[in-house]
């Protein structure tokens, strides 16, 4: 998330470190995602990696703006030049790649959950994120952005949740539902991250628990990754 | 109704029959374990071995059929891929 103007002081530059760190776990699961696509050619695996590898391009995004804020700041204080902190093309162009990836990225995996694979669809949705994302980075209010990441990470939760366990004879018995218990928990972490972020405006220690909590979320699916690659 | 099997999960079938019975099967084994018909049996083994994923081995005029080492890759990928699926809901 790009509200690093929002954020305590001493938390200025972690942000950045752990948007790249879930840009790489991000990238890792997209990565599989189109493996798994390359092995049984079902297109749902596909917009699975394009949605995360969206999520990833958004990280990108913020851990370069986050980093580019804090540097500037850095710079600013040390060495007092007037217009030092102008960074509010960076600000729009960061806002506008981030709420784009986001969106997007959140949107296509809840209608994959949705067994929405029909090309015209995604293209329809695709157009609709394009307009939704401008209208809100022009609307000034950087929040429409995350009360939208909370109702579709609200609705993935709770797709996942409630999703058939199949019945595959060699997955052990235990693991299956602990996999699937495992990777909602982490998707619910996300989404009680970006209620944190809701909560800015009124407190900036809101941005260090959505930071948090978005550690706790991403750091689950790696975990989920990692038994499932370990099989 | 059961729906129908993809070819990916008839082909996972084959293979997970032939890796339960030690890595090695008679045809008429893999007949009833498949649940195919002899037909569709016949063409999913031309599949396979054209994938290399099974090998015929012929001992004193009986047949039989070996999962190779990429067979065995298919069997643990499948697994992986199963699991990556159940658990992201997909």
């Amino acid at each position: 998330m790009i509200f690093s103007s929002l954020s305590p002081s001493w938390f200025l530059g972690f942000d950045a470190i752990l948007a790249v760190l879930f840009l790489l776990i991000t990238g890792v699961i997209a990565l599989y995602a189109f493996k798994a696509y390359r092995f049984t050619g079902q297109r749902r695996f596909l917009w699975w990696a394009i949605g995360f590898l969206s999520l990833t391009a958004g990280y990108a995004v913020s851990a370069f703006a986050n980093y580019y804020l804090y540097a500037r700041i850095i710079q600013a204080v040390s060495s007092p030049v007037p217009g030092a902190l102008d960074f509010n093309w960076l600000h729009f162009l960061g806002h506008l790649a981030n709420t784009g990836c986001f969106i997007g990225g959140y949107l296509l995996l809840a209608m994959v959950m949705l067994r929405f694979d029909d090309t015209r669809l995604i293209t329809l949705f695709t157009s609709i994120v394009a307009v939704l994302s401008i209208a809100i980075v022009l609307s000034g209010y950087p929040l429409l952005l995350t009360l939208t990441n909370v109702v579709l990470l609200g609705h993935i939760v709770f797709f996942i949740w409630f999703s058939p366990t199949g019945k595959h004879e060699q997955q052990p018995k235990v693991l299956r539902p602990t996999l699937k218990r495992l990777v909602a928990a982490g998707f619910l972490l996300l989404f009680l991250g970006q209620l944190a972020y809701l909560l800015l405006p009124l407190a900036e220690s809101a941005y260090v628990v959505g930071n948090a909590f978005e550690l706790l979320g991403f750091t689950l699916l790696a975990a989920s990754m990692l038994l499932i690659l370990k099989k | 109704m059961k729906p129908k099997r993809s070819q990916l999960e008839v082909i996972h079938d084959m293979l997970a029959s032939v890796q339960r019975k030690g890595g090695r099967i008679r045809p008429t084994q893999l007949l009833s374990k498949s649940n195919l018909s002899y037909k569709m049996m016949q063409e999913y083994l031309v599949l396979l071995d054209e994938r290399k994923l099974i090998k015929e081995e012929r001992v004193k005029d009986k047949k039989f059929y070996l999962l190779t080492d990429k067979g065995y890759a298919f069997l643990t990928e499948y697994r992986r891929l199963s699991a990556f699926t159940e658990a992201f809901g997909l």
